[in-house]
């Protein structure tokens, strides 16, 4: 306790030392930067072009477009609607409700289908987590 | 969105239940082979099926694309009775024989109707081998990556 008050503050080196005060070289950069700026900035205007500000958003910011999650789920969801469909379609069959037995073959056909595709996304998705955790570090 | 996963389902299906309208025609014709009277009181008339094609495509289809507006296939639009006159047959004590004791018997050939019902049965067939095929058009198209 007693060795670190003995210490000389920050504040106080600092003004000690003109040479480590804090963001001086900083803000003598800003300083011949804006210089430069400003010309550069007058001589394109004498062009009539502007220039354009530094977007300061963080890249999360402006990410507004549906995500791949999304977007499989609405392919589950077609998939389920598949399924859905021919089992209504087998089952008005099995009540007598409907006498196409070729409908409820080919939806269920159709729903097949669309469910091996589903899976084949999947496994590949599942292969390429794998492979990146394989990865070597 | 609708999925269109398996290429042609669409006529295809279209076309068997066509061809299933087709033969129930075939069938109502082979069952009313000695129907003398129907209900109108009429001899029965032998009918057939007219098949209408139905398609809305646009200007030009990009391949692998999904057009929503797409849709194609076959319809039955009408039901219509032969007028060709039938047999008649002396039988002065049938109840629906005419002043001169003859009974006009129906237009229908059995096996006339026999051959129709093999050309239904085989394009009823021949539908079915297209959506097999393009069934495992799409499987195949799935093993790509395998």
């Amino acid at each position: 306790m007693n060795e670190i008050s003995s210490l000389p503050s920050l504040s106080d080196l600092l003004t000690q030392n003109p040479n480590l005060q804090a963001n001086t070289q900083l803000d003598r950069f800003i300083k011949s930067n804006e210089m430069g700026m400003g010309g550069i900035s007058e001589s394109q205007r004498s062009n009539g072009v502007d220039l354009v500000p530094i977007d300061k958003t963080t890249p999360t910011d402006r990410v507004t477009a549906p995500g791949f999650s999304q977007m499989f789920e609405s392919f589950i969801k077609g998939v389920d609607q598949k399924k859905k469909i021919s089992a209504k379609e087998t089952q008005d069959l099995i009540l007598g409700r409907s006498d196409n037995i070729h409908e409820a073959v080919v939806k269920s056909q159709e729903a097949g289908v669309a469910f091996n595709l589903m899976i084949e996304v999947r496994n590949k998705l599942v292969d390429s987590y794998k492979e990146l955790m394989r990865m070597q570090v | 969105m609708t999925m269109n996963l398996i290429p042609g389902i669409e006529s295809t299906g279209s076309a068997l239940s066509a061809e299933k309208i087709r033969l129930e025609i075939i069938a109502q014709n082979i069952a009313n082979s000695n129907t003398t009277q129907d209900a109108s009181g009429e001899v029965y008339k032998r009918k057939e099926v007219a098949f209408e094609e139905y398609i809305k495509t646009p200007e030009r289809r990009i391949p692998g694309y999904v057009d929503e507006n797409l849709y194609q296939g076959v319809r039955v639009t009408d039901v219509y009775d032969d007028q060709t006159p039938g047999r008649m047959i002396f039988n002065p004590g049938h109840p629906h024989a005419n002043d001169d004791g003859m009974v006009e018997m129906p237009n229908v050939d059995v096996s006339r109707e026999m051959i129709d019902l093999i050309s239904a049965s085989r394009a009823y067939e021949a539908n079915l081998t297209v959506v097999k095929t393009s069934r495992r058009m799409a499987q195949q198209a799935m093993s790509i990556g395998k």
